[in-house]
């Protein structure tokens, strides 16, 4: 089964976000920020990983910046989410190694299709 | 004469006692003006011998002289006197417009016909943080540092105006914002005085705005904090909504559908709203900056014209939509994003607003000139006269029963302005009156290598 990583400090859009994918048919694992993001990843091995931009000890930025720097995950692909008005961040993030960001608010619909494009370019 | 009562050039009259029977009359003459005569009277006939005559003669041009002397005097006296008035008067009013000039609150700096300055008010002397003694006399370019980069237009409009006063338009005036040295901000108002032809210098009047620009700032900030910690709450209930409509919860009955479809319809309007003010906020502000680059606009058109025929299609209200554009078209100057939101902004508005049945058309003329105009034209309610002034001004939306029947947050067309304004373009509409449709056009430079 596809598993997806999910990091995002609201507790709501975390739900609302695991509830779709699940809906879609994929295995989730949540979290709520970077740093357990990346220790996650590391004990997971997810098929893609969303992360929230702005989260609190690590933001979203600085954790797809150590993914993509440990071997064993720098090949799976990371989509950011990520409010309008913060192109700056998005910027970042896409230089940080993001595949794609997707801005909020999103339809859950929206959202499985985007996971779902960048899931077959990576063959998965 | 030698007697009175046989003389006939004298003439009787009372004031003259009639034992007088001899006189000399001599005239007080004053270069060839008579100004009174002297007469001496006897009461023997035949008196006054002509030794007599000639001593009367002298003292008569003595006395001449000494009256137009006492005349002169008093003239010289009266001119005296209203010089002097003037003068004083003038005092008055001096330092009357200096008092004025000093009160004011805002910063008044003169300068004479070599741009030196000749006057400086004490506010200016604190806006600009300079000392009057200190630059009064100096040439005004010495000073050139403090006003910061912006200010070399104004010193430039200066410098022109006293080289060329006739090249001075009457009514013409220069408004700058200036950041001074120190990173205060000041509007400087700048007028000549020219007194026919002769140019006599400059007046120029500074405010510090500081504040209100950094009021203005806040606001912005603020209202780009707020828009942006609404976002949060609404991807939770638009996502939530969207969840519970697509069954992913369980089945819904009708009603419930019907009542959820509503909620997400507002929140959709609410995320457009949002999205506006956000926008708005931050063009002002001054946080968008654009990322220019060369841009076919054919490609954008089409791209805008596919999604709304799709959203037609999708909502069942049948619309023919056309793209005529020039072939050659030269490429454009601007952000793809932005533009992308300019066109398709208009392109939806068109749709909102026309019935269906109706016809929009994109047309982009080709061109000669370094700019490439863009012709949004519908089949809709059309504009009236009354609101085609007041249709790019904030929250309007005009009176048109379809138009509020539809929902909107009348930011689109501003923002819409500001961009198309920020690329160096213009932006205008043209409506013929009620049920001829509209037309809105815009204008981007062409795009040139290496800008």
């Amino acid at each position: 089964m596809t598993k997806i990583l999910i990091a995002e400090d609201e507790p709501d859009i975390r739900d609302l976000i695991a509830f779709t994918l699940r809906f879609a048919g994929y295995e989730v694992a949540t979290c709520s920020n970077g740093e357990e993001a990346v220790q996650l990843a590391k004990k997971e091995y997810p098929d893609l990983i969303l992360l929230d931009v702005r989260m609190p000890r690590m933001t979203g930025y600085d954790a797809c910046k150590e993914i993509k720097a440990d071997p064993t995950l720098k090949d799976v692909p990371v989509v950011f989410l990520s409010a309008k008005g913060q192109e700056a961040e998005i910027n970042d993030g896409m230089e940080a190694g993001a595949e794609e960001y997707l801005l909020k608010p999103f339809a859950p619909d929206q959202l499985t299709e985007r996971v779902r494009s960048v899931l077959a370019k990576f063959g998965k | 004469m030698e007697d009175l009562h046989k003389d006939p050039r004298w003439v009787r009259s009372g004031t003259v006692a009639s034992e007088h029977r001899s006189s000399i009359v001599a005239p007080l003459l004053v270069g060839e003006d008579v100004i009174g005569v002297l007469m001496v009277f006897h009461r023997q006939v035949g008196y006054f011998g002509p030794e007599r005559l000639g001593m009367v003669k002298a003292i008569a041009g003595q006395v001449a002289i000494a009256i137009n002397n006492a005349h002169l005097y008093e003239l010289i006296r009266d001119q005296a006197e209203r010089l002097g008035n003037m003068l004083r008067k003038e005092q008055v009013e001096a330092s009357r417009s200096q008092a004025i000039l000093e009160a004011v609150a805002d910063g008044v700096v003169v300068t004479g016909p070599e741009n030196r300055i000749t006057f400086l008010n004490s506010s200016a002397a604190a806006i600009l943080d300079l000392k009057a003694e200190n630059v009064i006399d100096q040439p005004l370019e010495a000073f050139g540092g403090i006003f910061g980069r912006a200010a070399s237009t104004w010193m430039q409009t200066i410098s022109n105006w006293s080289n060329e006063p006739d090249s001075y338009q009457a009514g013409e005036s220069y408004a700058e914002q200036l950041e001074l040295e120190d990173g205060r901000i000041a509007l400087v108002h700048l007028a000549p005085v020219i007194l026919q032809n002769d140019f006599l210098g400059t007046v120029s009047i500074f405010r510090d705005i500081t504040h209100e620009v950094e009021v203005d700032r806040l606001k912005s900030e603020f209202v780009a904090t707020v828009s942006h910690e609404l976002r949060t709450p609404m991807t939770s209930i638009r996502g939530y909504v969207d969840i519970l409509l697509m069954g992913a919860a369980g089945a819904l009955n009708e009603n419930q559908t019907h009542f959820l479809s509503i909620v997400k319809n507002n929140t959709e309007r609410l995320n457009i709203l949002v999205n506006d003010l956000l926008d708005i906020s931050r063009i002002e502000a001054g946080r968008v900056t654009l990322a220019p680059q060369s841009l076919d606009l054919r490609d954008v058109a089409e791209d805008a014209l596919a999604d709304l025929l799709r959203r037609s299609q999708e909502e069942n209200k049948p619309m023919a939509f056309a793209l005529d554009a020039a072939k050659n078209l030269p490429r454009v100057q601007g952000d793809a994003e932005r533009i992308r939101q300019v066109l398709g902004n208009l392109v939806s508005n068109a749709y909102h607003y026309t019935p269906e049945n109706g016809q929009i058309t994109v047309h982009i003329p080709v061109t000669d000139s370094n700019e490439v105009q863009v012709d949004v034209m519908d089949t809709g309610v059309a504009i009236t006269i009354a609101d085609q002034g007041r249709i790019f001004d904030r929250f309007y939306r005009g009176g048109d029963p379809l138009v509020l029947a539809t929902h909107g947050t009348g930011l689109g067309l501003e923002i819409e302005k500001q961009l198309v304004e920020m690329h160096n373009g213009r932006i205008w509409l043209k409506s013929d009156g009620v049920g001829k449709g509209s037309t809105f056009s815009f204008t981007l430079p062409v795009y040139k290598k290496g800008e």
